[in-house]
């Protein structure tokens, strides 16, 4: 597949519910959390959705991974249906999307050193980089193998992340507010990794943010959200200079940029 | 609110009838014949056939469990005890009587006790009081039921004879006048319900005190402090009341304890409850009499789940009626 | 200052536990190399004798010597608790995990069968089971256990479905890891202190049913003991005869409290949070 041609990603009408827990076995309240929105994303492209925190933007994320079940609408990666029957992405395309999440509430496990990590990676694709390797490539000593993640700084864990997703070789990443908790040297850094990185594996980027300033150094596209649907969608340069939405002009402001 | 409770009741229904139906198999596969307890050696197995005809035992379990079900539903019949010849029903009516005085009283005792003791311990936290209420109540905790009672027994009745050992009443209760008939229950009542109580005034006490803790030195209450509220006014309006809330959840779990320590109390005690009623029935194979014992026990407990519940939801608005039910 | 004092009582709390747990258990286990008598031969000359240099603590209505009855009796207790709590806090670990993981329907329905199981009182349905059917120690075992697992699937599906939410869980879901590698690999470990004091409650628990169950006569059958049965022998003149009943129900009664001991400074030590 190397030669593939056309949207590494094409989302099309997807719709999202959750129940809201559960009256009895018969009746269950559902909340809607991502209406009807499409898009599609070239290779080697970072496409971008910007959102207030509760918006559903964390959602289209979950649904790509088949971490909540999709109500409605289609997903493709390079042509192929991702929502199978029970719903569970097929396993040849897994190690191909890997989402990078925010530092966060643990965003490693507490309890495992981080070198385990890239073993237990390795022993189901034998055939992917070795450890030491990808953590030089994000930066980082491979003393951090032996590491708990307590004993790692915010910055050190967002590279272990970095280089978690990266071990399986993939050729999209899913990033999930991936430098909001650092202060903003770390968050320039992490930045231009994620840039460099991009261009040396043609890798291809679907960035959720709250913070358009961080948006904008990454994205060839960025999507406006709320309340569950894209507003617009254009490239950072035309956004700024002609707003379509209110939202979207106020939003502007409020980060300084008009 | 209204509908929201009929729903509830609703859907204990599958509960009991789960309950029950599990117990009238177990009861009816148990091995062991009731017919053989009427039985002396001289008698021939066409006389055996012929008891077992009269009580029902001769047909298959399916249509012995609907012909009870039907009797129950449309009657509430719950057929003719095999060993008396009265009627389950009265006779489970009358124990369950004996059984609501002592689990009430005992639950009033417990509750008093341990929530006093727990709002004490948690005012002097880590004074002499507090640690010795803890270990107390850790003591109470860890020891089994009913040699508290025996041993109450031993000492109270047997070494003193202060206090009646057995029964609810004496023989002479109903030449009592009103006065002396209340000093005489209240009499039997004071051991059972000691021994019944004291477990459950250790898990109130460890619950109210913990919680307590946590409140008197939670932000708001540390915030009106600070502004100069009142102590009294602290205590006895925002902490107390927060930290009695859980309790009322905490009876839904309670409860069915209660009812099995009522068991062995009853037993120990001689008390004529629900309890004590079934093990005679389990022994003497009373199938009559047993399953109106379970379903009546089930039922009393989905009550009282019910209504600590409701209770619930009238003191804490809060709780909406949607997304905590089943977890 | 005050935190501190919590603390160091906290550490205190557990430290008592064990040194009780440990002296018991050495008790129940070497104990038997201090005494001569078997626990079962009856020796009717010697019957209901008060303690004596020669019967530490006295003997029953048969002659059996008490201090050698306790200590079989407290191997039995303490089997039949610990197979107990085992099979209970593995199927309650095992409902907890899967239900919290599948979620949907089938959560829905085992987390109501759950609720069922919670309403009843226990002690009737092992009443009616062992009471009709008859004891023996295997039986016993499971069903103590068949009806203590429930509050351990309670707080394990809690847990779960908070910790399956954490990036770390949908990252090793991602990179095509297996449901059972995730759930006893990476969420089984951080979710194993509550189960642990779980495990500690519900033995106490176990322990107080199985010897009020010996004690009505329906658990440990004569001529075997647990303390429960020993009690239960005792129960005729719980004074006259103290040396019967007394020291059984100090075992019980000790037991369970390390058990209780150790529970409490478990919780604190894993739930540092409750304490300010």
């Amino acid at each position: 597949m190397a030669n593939f041609q056309g949207p590494i990603l094409d989302v099309h009408n997807l719709c999202v519910e959750y129940s809201t827990g559960s009256v009895n076995l018969f009746s269950r309240k559902r909340k809607s959390a991502v209406k009807n929105i499409s898009f599609q994303i070239q290779t080697g492209e970072c496409f971008a959705v910007f959102g207030e925190s509760g918006c559903g933007k964390s959602s289209i994320i979950n649904a790509i991974l088949a971490f909540v079940p999709v109500t409605k609408g289609l997903i493709q990666f390079e042509n192929q249906n991702l929502l199978h029957l029970f719903s569970s992405v097929p396993r040849w395309i897994r190690p191909q999307i890997q989402p990078v999440f925010q530092d966060f509430h643990q965003a490693l496990n507490p309890r495992r050193q981080i070198g385990s990590l890239f073993k237990e990676i390795r022993s189901i694709y034998p055939d992917r980089p070795d450890s030491a390797e990808l953590l030089n490539r994000v930066g980082l000593h491979c003393d951090v193998l032996h590491a708990y993640p307590h004993q790692l700084s915010g910055g050190q864990k967002q590279r272990v992340g970095l280089a978690r997703a990266l071990s399986t070789n993939p050729k999209m990443l899913l990033l999930d507010e991936p430098v909001t908790s650092q202060d903003l040297s770390i968050a320039a850094q992490i930045l231009g990794l994620l840039k460099t990185l991009q261009k040396e594996r043609k890798l291809t980027f679907l960035l959720v943010s709250h913070n358009f300033s961080i948006l904008r150094l990454l994205a060839d596209q960025v999507a406006i959200m709320k309340d569950g649907g894209f507003l617009e969608i254009n490239t950072p340069g035309q956004l700024i200079a002609n707003p379509q939405h209110d939202y979207t002009e106020s939003i502007l402001k409020q980060s300084g940029i008009r | 609110m209204l509908s929201v409770f009929l729903r509830r009741i609703l859907s204990l229904l599958p509960t009991l009838l789960i309950g029950i139906t599990l117990s009238f198999i177990i009861i009816h596969l148990a091995p062991g014949d009731p017919a053989n307890r009427f039985l002396n050696p001289n008698q021939t197995p066409e006389m055996q056939s012929s008891i077992r005809e009269r009580f029902g035992l001769d047909r298959s379990l399916p249509v012995q469990y609907g012909r009870w079900l039907k009797n129950v539903i449309f009657h509430l019949d719950f057929g003719y005890s095999f060993y008396s010849g009265k009627s389950s029903r009265a006779v489970i009516a009358v124990a369950l009587k004996s059984t609501a005085i002592l689990s009430f009283w005992a639950l009033v005792f417990a509750l008093i006790a341990g929530i006093s003791l727990g709002i004490l311990a948690a005012l002097k936290q880590n004074r002499f009081i507090d640690y010795f209420c803890n270990n107390l109540m850790i003591f109470f905790l860890s020891i089994p039921g009913f040699w508290l009672g025996l041993m109450l027994i031993g000492i109270f009745s047997i070494q003193l004879s202060w206090l009646p050992g057995a029964h609810l009443q004496s023989l002479y209760h109903h030449q009592l006048g009103p006065g002396a008939r209340f000093w005489d229950l209240a009499g039997h009542l004071i051991l059972p319900v000691i021994t019944l109580g004291l477990p459950l005034a250790a898990t109130f006490f460890k619950y109210i005190r913990s919680n307590m803790i946590e409140t008197l030195n939670s932000d708001y209450i540390l915030a009106a402090k600070a502004r100069g509220v009142n102590r009294s006014k602290i205590l006895w309006k925002y902490a107390l009341k927060n930290s009695l809330l859980p309790i009322i959840s905490l009876l839904g779990i309670v409860i069915p304890a209660l009812l099995s320590g009522a068991v062995i109390v009853e037993v120990l005690f001689a008390l004529p409850g629900v309890g004590r009623t079934m093990v005679t029935a389990v022994y003497s194979r009373d199938y009559p009499v047993l399953m109106a014992a379970v379903t009546f026990g089930f039922i009393a407990v989905l009550l009282c789940n019910l209504l600590a519940d409701i209770c619930y939801r009238i003191v804490d608005p809060r709780i909406q009626h949607s997304p905590g039910e089943i977890s | 200052m005050n935190n501190l004092h919590t603390k160091s009582k906290m550490g205190g709390s557990l430290r008592a536990g064990c040194g009780i747990l440990l002296f018991i258990l050495l008790f129940i286990l070497i104990g038997r190399l201090l005494t001569p008598y078997d626990h079962l031969s009856q020796n009717l000359a010697e019957a209901l004798e008060s303690p004596s240099r020669s019967h530490w603590l006295g003997t029953d209505h048969y002659g059996r010597d008490i201090f050698t009855r306790l200590i079989y009796g407290g191997q039995l207790t303490w089997i039949i608790a610990i197979f107990a709590t085992l099979i209970a806090i593995v199927i309650g670990t095992l409902v907890g995990l899967f239900t919290a993981w599948w979620g949907g329907w089938f959560d829905l329905i085992v987390m109501r069968l759950v609720d069922v199981a919670l309403a009843f009182p226990r002690i009737f349905i092992v009443l009616l089971v062992i009471g009709l059917g008859g004891s023996s120690i295997e039986l016993l075992i499971w069903l103590l256990a068949l009806f203590s697992w429930m509050e351990t699937a309670r707080i394990v599906r809690a847990e779960v479905s908070t910790h399956k939410n954490f990036a770390y869980v949908k990252a090793a879901r991602a990179s095509g890891l297996g449901t059972n590698r995730i759930l006893f690999r990476h969420i089984f470990p951080n979710i194993a202190g509550p189960v642990i004091v779980s495990a500690i409650l519900l033995i106490t628990n176990i322990i107080l049913v199985e010897s009020s169950l010996s004690f009505l006569g329906l658990g440990v059958q004569p001529p075997f003991a647990s303390w429960g049965t020993i009690l239960n022998e005792g129960k005729i003149d719980p004074l006259g005869n103290w040396w019967i009943s007394v020291p059984a129900g100090v075992c019980i009664l000790v037991t369970v409290a390390g058990f209780n001991l150790i529970g409490d400074g478990l919780r604190d030590l894993f739930d540092p949070y409750r304490l300010n």
